[in-house]
């Protein structure tokens, strides 16, 4: 953890973008119908309600109703539907 | 969102069903290939459905052999495959070809010629002048070398002192402005006298140049010499000048009329029959007949362009003639009636006659009634310039 504790501190000193300098994923929410993961480590689960993709920090869990992966590339995952929970378990 | 939509189009992109058990990893392992994938939908444990660029899944192969999945395509969207779809259906192509061809075509033509700004020379006689250079219906708009086509018009018609054509769409547009005939005018080195135009009374005779011959109150004749240009005088030899004066005089226009109080009417009596033509250059080409029973009619023709905006025409109308049934009526009017309608139409068409410099001094019109019908004299006095410079000539010498 001292290595993290550095650049967290390092990207706050140097008022970088933690999520570049960590390396850390970055997640937008619209309202609860449409949430961007950038930065992330590929899918583990997938399904209608239930969707759960790896980082470099844990597992994301999103659960939610007709969820849909709008597009899906080394970048990002944009998915949409109706979101009710999402879980970050380190 | 627009602009990538718009190069996915181009690119074109598939539907594509993937089944297998581990879909999961099949995702992340194209991700880690570099190809991406939008609208991904999971349909079972077992299925999936997905969006994919062309070179996206020609790429999928190695990952589907390490993750056992299969994929089949569901549609095929974008531009590559309409192209595609273009190649087998040729006459699809072949007839949107023929079609932009027509249109094309059809639109380097000139399919009407509209002529502005003539009021003395006849439209006809543009029109005609127009054609021999080049200017008609169905002239090739490429190729027309309009500034030249404007310089031989000016040379062709005298009466025009400037033209201009302009192509507007399949229209050509040609806007002439008319030379206004400049009144004779002796040059100012050359003697002349001054004569009256028309007969009258003269009131007021003032000669700038000249010696004036008439006197105030004398009556003149048309063509009588009112200031001549020949100065004699004793003991000197004869001087020619260039006479000017004004010569004021009062002239007078008459006319007469009659209005009978009956006259014979066409009235319509409400019937009509009607045919229906197509027009495609000059042809026509009947789409409604029927025959014309009625004795005497008016034959009214309609004629509508199909495609007529502003600037495109095609030579496409249609005709229709419509013929109404007339019968004839006795139209009486009473004898007041009558007074009234003579005097008018006496007054009308004596002020036409006068220029509109004179001055008008006195209006009469006598309205009698002999037989049948109205007669009216219309008198109408004027006082007006009556002087013309006519050129002297010298011993059969100008």
């Amino acid at each position: 953890m001292g290595v993290e504790n550095f650049k967290e501190r390092f990207a706050e000193i140097a008022e970088l973008p933690k999520d570049i300098v960590m390396d850390s994923p970055k997640v937008t929410i619209i309202g609860n119908i449409q949430l961007s993961i950038e930065n992330h480590r590929g899918l583990i689960e997938y399904g209608r309600d239930k969707i759960r993709v790896n980082t470099s920090i844990g597992i994301y869990k999103i659960t939610g109703q007709d969820l849909i992966i709008k597009s899906i590339s080394i970048e990002e995952i944009v998915m949409t539907g109706r979101i009710d929970n999402i879980d970050i378990s380190c | 969102m627009v602009i990538p939509d718009i190069l996915r189009y181009f690119r074109g992109s598939l539907k594509v069903k993937v089944q297998g058990l581990k879909i999961e990893s099949f995702f992340n392992m194209s991700v880690a290939h570099g190809i991406s994938f939008w609208n991904v939908e999971r349909i079972s444990m077992t299925e999936a459905r997905f969006n994919i660029s062309i070179k996206g899944y020609k790429l999928l192969k190695k990952v589907l052999k390490k993750t056992g999945c299969q994929v089949s395509i569901i549609d095929k969207y974008g531009f590559p495959f309409f192209m595609l779809k273009l190649k087998r259906r040729k006459m699809l192509g072949i007839g949107f070809a023929i079609f932009l061809t027509i249109v094309i075509g059809m639109s380097s033509f000139v399919w009407s010629v509209k002529i502005i700004g003539a009021r003395q020379i006849s439209i006809r006689e543009i029109e005609k002048n127009l054609s021999e250079l080049g200017v008609k219906p169905g002239a090739f708009k490429l190729n027309l070398p309009v500034a030249d086509i404007e310089n031989n018009m000016l040379i062709k018609m005298e009466g025009l002192s400037w033209i201009k054509v302009k192509l507007v769409g399949t229209r050509a547009e040609v806007e002439v402005k008319e030379r206004v005939v400049m009144p004779e005018i002796v040059p100012d080195d050359k003697p002349c006298d001054v004569i009256a135009k028309r007969d009258g009374i003269i009131i007021k005779i003032v000669s700038s140049k000249g010696d004036p011959v008439v006197k105030q109150s004398d009556t003149v004749r048309k063509g009588q010499v009112l200031v001549t240009g020949v100065i004699k005088r004793p003991d000197l030899e004869d001087r020619y000048v260039h006479a000017a004066a004004e010569s004021l005089a009062r002239t007078w226009y008459e006319q007469s009329c009659a209005i009978p109080f009956q006259s014979v009417e066409k009235i319509r009596t409400g019937r009509k029959l009607s045919k229906i033509y197509i027009k495609i250059g000059s042809k026509k080409i009947q789409i409604k007949n029927c025959n014309i029973s009625y004795k005497s009619y008016d034959k009214i023709e309609k004629s509508t362009k199909l495609i007529d905006t502003a600037s495109f025409q095609l030579p496409l109308d249609i005709i229709i003639e419509e013929y109404h049934e007339t019968a004839n009526k006795i139209r009486t009017i009473t004898a007041e009636e009558a007074k009234i309608e003579a005097s008018n139409k006496v007054e009308k068409s004596i002020m036409e006659n006068i220029p509109s410099d004179a001055k008008i001094i006195n209006k009469k019109v006598n309205v009698s009634i002999k037989e049948n019908a109205a007669y009216a004299v219309g008198l109408i006095e004027t006082i007006e310039d009556i002087g013309v410079q006519q050129e002297i000539i010298i011993n059969g010498e100008v």
